[in-house]
């Protein structure tokens, strides 16, 4: 989704916005105490900048979830669901619940400093919101640039959202393992 | 009285509203009426609007297996490409809308804030709200109902149920598939047939899960400090997969 745009600035960006959120954080800390939460995050930051890799990269920390930026939306999608498959696996070891719930919407924004911001980063932290525990919710906008070839990623259509602040409805789709 | 419009074979029905009650009632018919008759409608040929074809894109690529396990799906080589469905889209920036369309029907609903209620039979049933309570008559296909805060309740759903609230109640009073709910704040009352498995997180509110037919379920219950009470014979017909942090659960059977 793209509000009114004229000749793009300097410091205008072309990628896949992603955010993530820890579902439970509270309760997890209030059960288990302040050092476990931290554990927590520290977990969940470790597995997702050892599944990125140099494919994105983290821009900033947001309470208990991230905000991360990747060039590809496919890199984007496919490093969201091997998140998910890595904090299902820690969930169901050990007694560490890692419930993440992952939004992407790929569109434009616009850098300042090391953050980036605009509509499109507003969209896919709404898209977050919406998202159950362990699922990846994405934009049309970020499925249509998943190329089909060499992927084994899919996509199941959730329907239309309207989201506070954005006048148009975005259509979203649950990405899943083809 | 509203506005009528023709329903083209295999259309389905969106609604899009930022604040008000959003009510569709499923009934015998064969056209579609929208109340009051100044909304917008338009019937749009394919289901996004705007990208002719992305639909049929990612439906071919998401087929899911019907069983419903997530993750594991299969596509079946025979299995035709699904065409483009058009869509008739209600749209409506505030105040009440009200929808009559043929039993069966497709619906989907994205809604800010207000309630919404679909009333009679539907075919598949997708809801998002951000605020405000959901409410489902009966779906014979699939239903995928979400919202961020508010209740939301399913009557019946004949396939997959994928219920979602950040902070609310989530009932479904039966399904016969597989079923996945969650909610951070806010209990869980579920009952299934016991055909499809059953996966349910909540942070810390209750779960209670009633088993409507003689089957025995495989209870698998994860939970940092809620307690179990299963009342219902244990076995392997369907996976109960149970995940909490504070919450309890109860397993009933018929």
């Amino acid at each position: 989704m793209s509000t009114t745009r004229t000749a793009a600035p300097a410091n205008a960006v072309q990628g896949a916005i992603v955010f993530t959120d820890i579902a439970g954080f509270t309760e997890f800390t209030a059960v288990r105490g302040d050092e476990a939460a931290l554990e927590l995050l520290a977990i969940q930051e470790r597995l997702i900048r050892l599944e990125m890799g140099e494919h994105g990269h983290i821009v900033k920390e947001l309470g208990d979830g991230l905000m991360l930026w990747f060039e590809d939306a496919c890199q984007a999608v496919s490093c969201s669901l091997a998140f998910q498959e890595e904090f299902e696996r820690r969930s169901s070891a050990e007694d560490m619940p890692l419930w993440v719930r992952i939004g992407i919407h790929y569109g434009r924004s616009l850098k300042r400093g090391n953050d980036v911001i605009g509509h499109d980063v507003n969209v896919a932290a709404r898209i977050v919101d919406l998202a159950a525990p362990g699922e990846v919710l994405v934009s049309e906008a970020t499925a249509a640039r998943v190329t089909e070839d060499g992927t084994d990623i899919g996509f199941e259509e959730i329907g239309p959202a309207m989201m506070k602040g954005i006048p148009e409805p975005v259509q979203i789709y649950r990405a899943v393992r083809a | 009285m509203g506005s009528r419009y023709e329903l083209p074979a295999d259309a389905r029905i969106r609604v899009l509203t930022a604040s008000g009650t959003v009510i569709v009632t499923a009934e015998d018919r064969t056209d579609v009426e929208v109340e009051p008759a100044n909304r917008t409608v338009e019937l749009k040929e394919s289901g996004s609007g705007h990208r002719y074809g992305i639909l049929d894109h990612l439906h071919r690529r998401g087929r899911r297996n019907p069983e419903g396990r997530r993750g594991q799906r299969r596509v079946s080589d025979d299995e035709p490409p699904r065409q483009s469905r058009p869509v008739l889209e209600v749209k409506s920036k505030s105040g009440s809308v009200e929808v009559r369309c043929p039993r069966g029907t497709d619906v989907s609903v994205g809604a800010i804030s207000g309630r919404v209620n679909l009333v009679g039979t539907f075919g598949s049933v997708k809801v998002s709200t951000v605020s405000g309570s959901i409410e489902v008559d009966t779906a014979e296909g699939d239903v995928d109902a979400r919202c961020v805060s508010g209740s939301i309740t399913v009557k019946s759903c004949g396939g997959r149920c994928d219920v979602t609230s950040k902070s609310g109640r989530v009932r479904v009073e039966r399904v016969d598939g597989a079923a996945h709910a969650s909610t951070i704040s806010g209990g869980v009352e579920l009952g299934t047939s016991g055909r499809g498995e059953v996966e349910l997180k909540m942070v810390s509110g209750e779960a209670k899960v009633k088993v409507l037919e003689t089957k025995h379920p495989r209870v698998r219950f994860q939970s940092l400090s809620g307690k179990m009470l299963c009342e219902c014979e244990q076995g392997s017909d369907f996976d109960l997969k149970v995940r909490s942090i504070s919450g309890s659960l109860e397993v009933t059977g018929e």
